[in-house]
């Protein structure tokens, strides 16, 4: 009893303790709880800092700039599970009030389309507001005594090793090439990221990798200028026939097409190949998408496309966007439904050769 | 070594900024707060107010996450120290000596010391990045997968550092927490123990499992009618006795030193830095000669506190080094920075540091300001929370409980952290009961996905060949280190054995 | 701690713990030999797992080996580790762990009634419970307290989480 009547007493002097912390965190909290009518939630499959974060952070800002009076804008990272969890979270919350929009990457259309166990997820809910291309470029260490893609025959017969972060992610593309073009690639697993395995590159680790665009224009050019990395090919984009050809971006590099013709003497064919092209378009012609649940009210959805057509005909913006991606556009409207169509569709018998491929190869079942 | 003129730069760009100084107090005052709760980490407070950076200036966005960053690395030993529940990873050897010293009654004086322990080591911390950033960068880029296996092998063999009765028991404490983490899906896609619970896939939430072996460790064991200092008259919180404290911190100059130094390197380390680097100085402080009628370590030494909030400090400027010099970020924390940069168009990468030298300088600079204001904040902070002294274990325990429940269910989203709370809780009183150590345990868990994933790629890249590692020169002096450093006790033992016969 | 009582039996318990973690161990190297058996999958596992399986067998089997006499002080008893303890209260709750047993029940009621009851009226109810049971008994203590506490605390993880936060009132 007589403790508590010591911590009565006490009261007054921990409340004016409390008052006086308080008094001194106004701005910061303020900024970050209270805000206008219309919140809106934009979810981030992966930590902040990395590659969709970026790109996500970016678009966001600028179209927190568009609808500056109708709704403020949060990103909410939600990673793990390989975007899974975040795709997960975004199809279970999200509601048909515009409220809530998803900014889902390739690993996001691969995991689905091989069926990982985690996916719970379903694209058809779905529909597209903007979309991204990327492209991708494989490079080699200069340790591998190679000058450039034209001396890709001296790399037949020397075992190269590639960072990989997992068999049944965007990696799946390389590593199909490799094998068609008959590297001897070892390739190790378990990479946390690209850019971990870049750095493995320049410690010695491995001698062959790739990156996506925009990492290979900030983190590798600078390696090739210093003369410790030499590029090889891009994977190249697709033209309007649906025909691989060089990548604006990359306009002096070959592409993987030119560079299997060189070595084989005739262009690619078969099986392997009719998969490597599904897992690079599902990988690359839709890079990057925005999302909002189907069944939201067109009123809304008529808010975020018009916004997302004044900033994709900014040409200040693309420009910009451009500078640090590579070149490719943001597109919306029918362009990003057709990017849409063509991330998200495998046919089955791909998708059967995928899967045994993935078992008979790295042991890896989805 | 210093770029005068990014050093120029970044006084330009703090003296623009005004609003930035401003945002130090309630920074690190979030930080404070997120900290000392269970379950609430220093990720989860940046990723808070991170939205609210988007519209401010670079310099008040950099001043607020770095003040939160700093509050929070404070705030993990303030329950360490009151209730023996470490509030993040970075403050397990906080508790060892620290919470002793709270059930002796020098709660206050326990506090005080953290508390500059902290500020100096967060000042020495980047002070000394600002001299070292460019070689301690250089160093980071060569630590590939087998320097990363001798990192983590060593921060294992502080399992063995570790007071648990039986040197057995603690071992397999420690390499039963190695086995758990490795549930899962493992980085070459194989699953392993998940029995189909596709949540398991990701492993373990480490968090929860975590603050739930400590948390049940200590308050199911304790009786609902008593508080945790046992001495009535001792249950207060005096600005006297936190001062004290305080002023105690000035016998240590070489402790605070050597924590400060280690903090820096072993925190530069990516991914297991800021984690271990409290238990390598505390391990250090232990092996040292002891001082004539100081009180053993875990029996509240203030040595092992300072040692401990010293080295997690400093790690914090330790942690700056990968994103900074390599434009990556090495933790949750510093990622959440890198993004803000991004946010401010500027993007990481190789050349951050050359690019952007002004804005590195700046981030240095403003912690150590942030160091000498945590001091003050913290002054008037501690009093406050020190109160848990005051309150009766019957309202402690299960408040406590109920805030660990809301946070692990905040860090995964779903109940499966409130259920890993559960399960670790229990088999955290099991441990303490049956005498296995938890934080040996907790050292395992901690470590486990990262073991393997260094092993394995140690593994694949030299194709099994042991040879490969006598090609890497980096990896020979670590692996040298690490056994000179498990010799040194048996050797100072002998020596001192034999002089004793003498 | 009384000996003579502990000197007639075995330290069960004990055993017991360590027989479950040495089980599990063989189960999740059995699990992970079967998933694959390639060295990448074994390489950490089943070092480990056969450190962890010789150390549990050996302290199962300790109390058995060295006789019954030696064996309780042998094997570290539960309250060695608490000496270091400068107060003695945790002691006496180790001795009879009933009192924590209880606890634990209350504390695993609690997080399974959360998808239920909500973060809010679950907290409450375990609180309130939580403090009858270690001995308050003033009504307005056990009423307010804890409902003052819960909603405090519901209301302010609701707003700093990143996620919906399950609750049946608030």
């Amino acid at each position: 009893m007589r403790g508590n009547m010591a911590q009565i007493s006490r009261l007054p002097h921990y409340a004016g303790l409390t008052l006086l912390l308080l008094a001194f965190t106004p701005g910061a909290v303020h900024a970050a709880s209270a805000e206008d009518d219309w919140k809106v939630e934009w979810v981030v499959p992966f930590q902040p800092g990395g590659g969709t974060d970026i790109w996500a952070r970016y678009l966001a800002a600028r179209l927190q700039d568009e609808l500056r009076d109708t709704a403020s804008i949060h990103i909410r990272n939600i990673p793990g599970g390989g975007s899974t969890k975040g795709a997960n979270y975004f199809h279970g919350r999200a509601q048909s009030d515009g409220s809530m929009l998803f900014s889902a990457t390739a690993s996001t259309q691969i995991a689905h389309l091989l069926g990982d166990r985690r996916v719970q997820y379903d694209y058809s809910d779905w529909q597209v507001l903007a979309a991204s291309g990327s492209g991708g470029v494989v490079y080699v260490s200069s340790e591998t005594g190679i000058l450039g893609p034209e001396e890709i025959a001296k790399l037949k017969g020397r075992s190269l090793k590639f960072g990989s972060i997992g068999a049944a992610t965007l990696d799946m593309v390389p590593l199909l090439a490799f094998e068609m073009l008959g590297l001897d690639v070892k390739v190790v697993f378990g990479m946390s990221s690209r850019g971990a395995a870049r750095l493995g590159l320049e410690r010695g680790e491995f001698e062959i990798d790739y990156q996506t665009s925009s990492a290979y224009l900030t983190e590798v050019l600078p390696l090739i200028k210093a003369g410790k990395a030499v590029p090889l090919m891009s994977w190249g984009v697709l033209d309007k026939t649906g025909k691989v050809v060089r990548d604006p971006s990359f306009p002096e590099l070959p592409t993987f097409v030119e560079v299997y013709e060189q070595v084989h003497g005739q262009p690619p064919s078969g099986a392997m190949w009719e998969a490597w092209s599904a897992a690079f378009k599902i990988g690359y012609s839709a890079h990057k998408m925005l999302f909002m649940p189907k069944g939201t009210s067109e009123e809304v959805a008529e808010i975020y496309k018009a916004a997302l057509s004044r900033i994709a005909m900014d040409e200040a913006f693309q420009e910009k966007s451009r500078d640090a991606t590579g070149a490719y556009s943001l597109v919306v409207g029918k362009e990003a439904e057709a990017l849409l169509k063509l991330g998200t569709t495998m046919d089955r018998p791909i998708r059967e050769w995928f899967l045994s491929w993935l078992k008979k190869r790295f042991e890896v079942t989805p | 070594m210093v770029d005068l003129n990014a050093l120029m730069g970044a006084m330009d760009l703090m003296a623009s900024s005004s609003n930035a100084w401003l945002l130090i107090i309630p920074g690190l005052l979030i930080g404070l707060i997120f900290g000392c709760i269970p379950g609430l980490q220093t990720s989860l407070a940046m990723a808070l107010v991170l939205p609210a950076t988007m519209t401010m200036d670079l310099m008040s966005a950099i001043f607020l996450l770095t003040a939160v960053f700093t509050g929070s690395m404070f705030g993990g030993g303030i329950s360490a120290i009151l209730m023996n529940i470490p509030g993040t990873s970075s403050a397990v050897a906080t508790a060892f000596d620290g919470y002793p010293m709270t059930r002796r009654g020098e709660h206050g004086e326990a506090l005080g010391l953290a508390l500059a322990a902290s500020a100096i080591g967060t000042m020495l911390g980047y002070l000394v990045l600002l001299i070292v950033i460019a070689p301690l960068a250089g160093f980071v880029l060569k630590l590939g997968p087998t320097e990363m296996f001798i990192v983590v092998l060593w921060g294992l063999t502080l399992i063995a550092g570790l007071d648990s009765g039986s040197v057995a028991r603690g071992i397999l404490a420690g390499a039963f927490g190695l086995l758990i983490g490795t549930v899962g899906m493992s980085s070459n896609g194989v699953i392993r123990g998940t029995l189909g619970v596709p949540e398991l896939l990701d492993g373990i939430a480490i968090v929860p499992a975590m603050i739930g072996m400590f948390a049940a460790s200590e308050l199911f064991s304790l009786k609902g009618n008593s508080y945790i200092v046992a001495e009535g008259s001792a249950r207060r919180v005096s600005i006297g006795s936190i001062a004290k404290g305080a002023l105690q911190v000035l016998r240590y100059p070489g402790v605070i030193l050597r924590g400060g130094l280690l903090g820096v390197l072993v925190g530069a380390v990516p991914g297991v830095g800021s984690s271990i680097s409290n238990l390598v100085s505390y391990k250090w402080e232990k092996g040292r000669k002891a001082v004539p009628g100081e009180r053993k370590f875990g029996e509240g030494n203030p040595r092992g506190l300072v040692a401990s909030e010293s080295a997690n400090s400093s790690s914090e400027g330790g942690s700056m080094v990968s994103l900074f010099a390599l434009g990556i970020p090495g933790g949750a924390g510093t990622a959440i920075l890198l993004a803000a940069f991004n946010m401010h168009n500027i993007t990481g990468g190789p050349r951050f540091l050359r690019d952007h030298g002004d804005i590195v300088y700046a981030v240095i600079a403003a912690n150590i300001v942030q160091a000498i204001a945590l001091f003050f904040v913290g002054f008037l902070a501690l009093q406050l929370l020190g109160a848990v002294v005051r309150l009766r274990m019957s309202w402690i325990r299960p408040s406590v409980l109920i805030l660990a429940a809301l946070g692990s269910y905040g860090i995964i989203g779903t109940m499966q952290g409130p259920l890993t709370l559960l399960a670790f809780a229990l088999l955290g009183w099991l441990m303490k009961r049956y005498g296995y150590s938890v934080p040996a345990m907790v050292i395992g868990l901690l470590l486990a996905r990262m073991a393997e994933g260094e092993l394995l790629r140690s593994y694949q890249i030299s194709g099994g060949n042991f040879s490969y590692v006598l090609d890497r020169p980096i990896t020979l002096v670590m692996a040298a280190l690490l056994l000179l450093s498990l010799m040194v006790p048996f050797l100072r033992k002998r020596l001192t054995a034999s002089k004793a016969a003498a | 701690m009384e000996k003579t009582q502990q000197k007639s039996r075995l330290p069960w318990g004990d055993i017991g713990f360590a027989s479950a973690m040495a089980a599990f161990t063989l189960w999740y190297l059995f699990d992970s030999y079967h998933a694959s058996s390639r060295t990448t999958n074994l390489v950490l596992i089943l070092p480990v797992g056969i450190l962890v399986l010789a150390l549990a067998v050996g302290i199962a089997l300790r109390p058995f080996l060295v006789g019954r006499k030696t064996a309780v002080e042998a094997a570290p008893a539960p309250t060695e580790e608490t000496v270091a303890d400068p107060a003695p209260v945790t002691e006496q709750a180790q001795d009879k762990p009933w009192a924590s047993i209880g606890v634990m029940i209350l504390f695993a009621a609690y997080i399974c009634a959360i998808p239920f009851a909500g973060f809010d009226v679950s907290s409450a109810v375990f609180l309130a419970i939580s403090l009858f049971q270690d001995g308050e008994r003033r009504p307005l203590v056990l009423l307010v307290g804890p409902i003052l506490f819960a909603a405090a605390a519901t209301l302010a993880f609701k707003m700093i989480i990143p996620f919906p936060l399950p609750t049946l009132l608030l």
